[in-house]
């Protein structure tokens, strides 16, 4: 049942039901109609044909016991006179059988209504019996005669056969008629069925609009009332959740703005006095020779944890503008290969046993060269702290096919994408962490120290590929290394100035 | 829905059981039986009571009658009707089926008849006869000599009397 | 060793910086404000100017387009990263480089001495070169357009000296800020637009249509061809 309203759509059962009602109503209507009419015409013809076979035989005589031959002469009078249609009249006396036609004997006059004229000789009575399809109409009448102050049945009982062809006909017409009546009628009544069912769909569509439009974010969505039936009130309630709802979003968004706004303004006022801590720790490195072993140490690890916590504080910031949506593209049209060569190598990273890679020369692409550092500096640092050497960095381009083009894509290129990889030899990633791995202070393994990085890296990374429009993915590769792949579109070839 | 479209099974049911035309019934009674005219008329007729095969108590009026001078009376005796009766059902009415149930016999017959009641002297046994056989006897002698049926009969016979009784009872 | 004015209103900072290139040698001098700044400068006479934007009063930006009114004094700002704003308009008021804090000494230090480093003469030229109107005086450091002398910061001076160089060959704008402004990282390449603009607006005859520095869309700036 579930699955059968599953499959068909609330108008059409609204249709079916309507039209079932519309059905049966007119159904019931015309039957109980037909009955009632059947009935008349039935007993019409019936009465009639009783009372005036009776009237008819009332006007004979006979002795007794009957003489046949004046019998059948009788008989055929009487037959002619038949009301309301010509009649075969039967008379049955001790053994006598006489009839108005040619067989003495009717084949349609039941042994019941045969008893029940011998049994009851002071009443007449009928029956309907169908014979070869026909329906016919049995009247048998006893015959009494006066003896003095009472009457006596004379043993007599005449019978009248009688077609009833005709009131069949007009039975068959009445159901025709209730028939070719109720079928226009039920193709008119689903028209109020489909009015009755847009009156009541059109809320629900426009719930289903309000829903949808809801779902995309548009938290003001109201949907207009209008009555006061149950789809009124469903839309009441629709529109006070909807109220709820961006209220309580609304709070959400303000306590998650604070929140980031707490975090902005704690990572500027960290900053001025780590400024100008991180302004003196090299006094303290060079003087630290000088001092006591001790203080020494512990000088040391004030001027190491404050360039520490100066990096953090600075991811922190960056993080700060991605969410307040200030960071800024600064493009420059650049040649990528040298662009990652130049990140490698400010960072010392070129010994070949650690650092493989496959640039190819005359890759052109239009990037902020700061934040593209940023991402191939922060993977392969990842790379180098997680994985193992050697650490591979692939560059290629990918002449995106036209229907695989990016969406955040600028103009030309024809979704053409840069692709950078950069994969370690190192165990991987535990497949549970790989979800995780661009999450803000997710450590993706447990032994990892803080002092590795500031736990911020590679979510800067993914805001920052991000903000040029591309995708980033961690995977693990075939021979089980980490595997980061930056896909960045090209966009035009225009120079800001 | 489910309450909903059984409704309408069941009107459905109900038109197709209702059937369409005409169809057959029962047997229905409708109104009383019809009177003829027996002949000959009450005053000239004699009414004798014979049993049809069925075993009902079925009347046959007598002709005319002629005394003994050939002259028309009116009026048939009562004994005339007793012994008629005795004598059996006439060569037509064995021909309807009809029959009595009463031993033949030729001996006398005797007849009283009062305001309302009658009694009968039959010359046979009457003790060992049937209901039927007495019925017989009764109603043809409380219609004999212009009774009207109603008065209360006495047969006596050779072995001796029965209690009075009504042709209707 | 240079003499350095550090203009800086939190005192944590500008003892912080202080401390540190004092251990290194400069000669440092603080100020608390941009007036008490501008004072200085009259006063102390520095080699180079640190500069904090964000100052109460009279704020870095407005400090750096006082100075360079009237002075070709080398300036850098000390800014926060973000502050992209002042930034850009730092760069357009004159500042030749920024820094952006915390930093540590050494970087600081890289910073000033790439400022004040002069551009590597090519040997074999003439004392004085000149491209159309301009007359480039390599080893006076003077520039003169149309007889008249120019007023250049150390850092339009430089980018000019070192594109005047090499006439009509193309520099990348990462190129130029390796070369000139000695930024080893991938530096901000708005150094080098608002350095071009600023020299635009002084050396070219329309601004708007250059024909000394001329930009090669996706590849960077080149001189001339006249």
């Amino acid at each position: 049942m579930t699955r059968w309203r599953a499959r068909i759509g609330l108008r059409t059962r609204l249709v079916l039901a309507f039209l079932l009602v519309a059905a049966v109503s007119a159904g019931t209507t015309a039957t109980l109609t037909y009955r009632k009419a059947r009935t008349a015409i039935l007993e019409q013809a019936q009465d009639t044909a009783v009372s005036s076979f009776r009237d008819r035989v009332n006007d004979m005589g006979t002795p007794l016991p009957v003489e046949p031959k004046s019998l059948q002469e009788q008989l055929r009078l009487l037959a002619r006179q038949g009301k309301p249609h010509p009649w075969v009249v039967f008379a049955e006396y001790g053994s006598v059988r006489v009839s108005s036609g040619t067989s003495p004997v009717s084949t349609v006059i039941t042994p019941q209504l045969r008893r029940a004229a011998l049994a009851s000789p002071r009443s007449g009575s009928f029956q309907r019996v169908e014979k070869h399809g026909d329906p016919w109409l049995t009247v048998a009448v006893p015959t009494v005669f006066r003896a003095g102050k009472t009457v006596r049945p004379t043993g007599l009982v005449l019978y009248a056969v009688m077609p009833l062809t005709d009131e069949e006909a007009n039975v068959r017409a009445m159901v025709t008629a209730a028939r070719d009546g109720a079928l226009p009628g039920l193709a008119v009544a689903l028209v109020p069925a489909l009015l009755a069912a847009r009156s009541v769909l059109r809320p629900v569509r426009d719930l289903r609009k309000a829903s949808q439009s809801m779902g995309r974010g548009r938290l003001d969505t109201r949907i207009q009332v209008k009555g006061s039936d149950e789809l009124a009130d469903l839309a009441r309630t629709f529109n006070e959740s909807a109220v709820a709802l961006e209220r309580s979003v609304g709070e959400l968004q303000d306590a998650e703005a604070r929140a980031r706004r707490f975090a902005s303004d704690v990572s500027h006022e960290l900053r001025t006095p780590l400024a100008g801590m991180l302004a003196v720790t090299e006094v303290l490195d060079e003087d630290a020779a000088r001092l006591a072993p001790d203080t020494a140490a512990a000088v040391r690890l004030i001027s190491a944890e404050t360039g520490k916590l100066a990096v953090l504080v600075e991811d922190l910031m960056e993080i700060s503008r991605f969410d307040a949506g200030a960071a800024e593209l600064n493009t420059d049209e650049v040649d990528v290969a040298q662009t990652i060569r130049k990140t490698l190598s400010s960072r010392h990273w070129t010994d070949p046993d650690e650092i493989v890679t496959d640039l190819p020369d005359g890759i052109r692409a239009r990037l902020d060269p700061r934040r593209f550092d940023v991402v191939v500096a922060n993977l392969v640092g990842n790379a180098l702290r997680h994985g193992a050497a050697p650490v591979v960095i692939r560059l290629r381009l990918e002449p995106g096919t036209g229907a695989e083009s990016r969406t955040g894509s600028g103009s030309g290129g024809e979704g053409a994408r840069l692709v950078t990889e950069v994969a370690d030899s190192g165990p991987g990633i535990r497949p549970e962490a790989l979800p995780h791995i661009f999450d803000r202070f997710y450590k993706a393994d447990s032994a990892r120290t803080r002092s590795e990085g500031s736990g911020l890296g590679l979510a800067i990374t993914l805001e920052n590929v991000r903000l040029h429009g591309g995708t980033i993915r961690a995977a693990n590769g075939p021979q089980g290394g980490a595997v980061f792949t930056v896909e960045i579109p090209l966009t035009g070839r225009e120079v800001t100035e | 829905m489910k309450r909903l479209s059984r409704l309408g099974l069941a009107a459905v049911a109900a038109v197709s059981l209702t059937g369409c035309g005409v169809r057959q019934s029962d047997v229905i009674e409708a109104g009383g039986p019809a009177t003829v005219t027996v002949f000959p008329d009450a005053e000239q007729r004699v009414l004798l009571f014979f049993v049809s095969s069925e075993g009902r108590l079925t009347p046959v009026s007598g002709g005319v009658f002629m005394d003994r001078k050939g002259e028309y009376d009116g009026k048939v005796p009562g004994e005339v009707a007793l012994m008629m009766l005795l004598g059996g059902p006439s060569a037509t009415a064995r021909a309807a089926g009809l029959h009595t149930e009463l031993p033949r016999s030729a001996g006398h017959i005797g007849m009283k008849s009062g305001t309302d009641q009658v009694s009968v002297r039959v010359p046979i046994a009457v003790r060992g006869l049937g209901k039927t056989a007495v019925r017989q006897l009764v109603c043809t002698a409380a219609y004999a000599e212009g009774g009207d049926g109603t008065a209360e009969v006495t047969v006596a016979g050779d072995d001796g009397r029965l209690p009075a009784m009504h042709c209707d009872a | 060793m240079p003499r350095v004015l550090l203009i800086e209103d939190d005192p944590s900072v500008r003892e912080g910086i202080e401390l540190g290139l004092r251990r290194r040698g400069h000669d440092v001098r603080t100020a608390a404000t941009g007036e008490a700044g501008l004072t200085a400068i009259r006063e102390f006479g520095p080699d180079l100017l640190l500069l904090d934007l964000m100052l109460p009063g009279i704020n870095g930006v407005q400090v750096c387009r006082r100075v360079r009114e009237s002075s070709q004094l080398p300036i850098i700002m000390l800014t926060a990263r973000g502050d992209d704003f002042d930034v850009v308009v730092g760069l357009e008021a004159g500042a030749d480089d920024y820094i952006v804090k915390p930093a540590r000494t050494e970087v600081i230090e890289a910073r000033i001495r790439a400022v004040l480093r002069r551009i590597e003469e090519p040997g074999g030229r003439p004392a004085v070169e000149f491209h159309g109107d301009l007359a480039i005086d390599r080893a006076g450091l003077a520039v003169s357009k149309a007889g008249e002398r120019l007023a250049l910061a150390p850092s339009e001076l430089k980018l000019l000296l070192y594109l005047t160089a090499a006439p009509e060959q193309v520099f990348s704008r990462q190129q130029l800020l390796e070369q000139v402004w000695e930024h080893s990282y991938h530096g901000d390449a708005r150094l080098v637009d608002a350095c071009v603009r600023r020299l635009r607006h002084k050396i070219e005859d329309v601004a708007g249509s250059p024909r000394y520095i001329q930009t090669l869309r996706g590849f960077g700036y080149r001189f001339g061809p006249l």
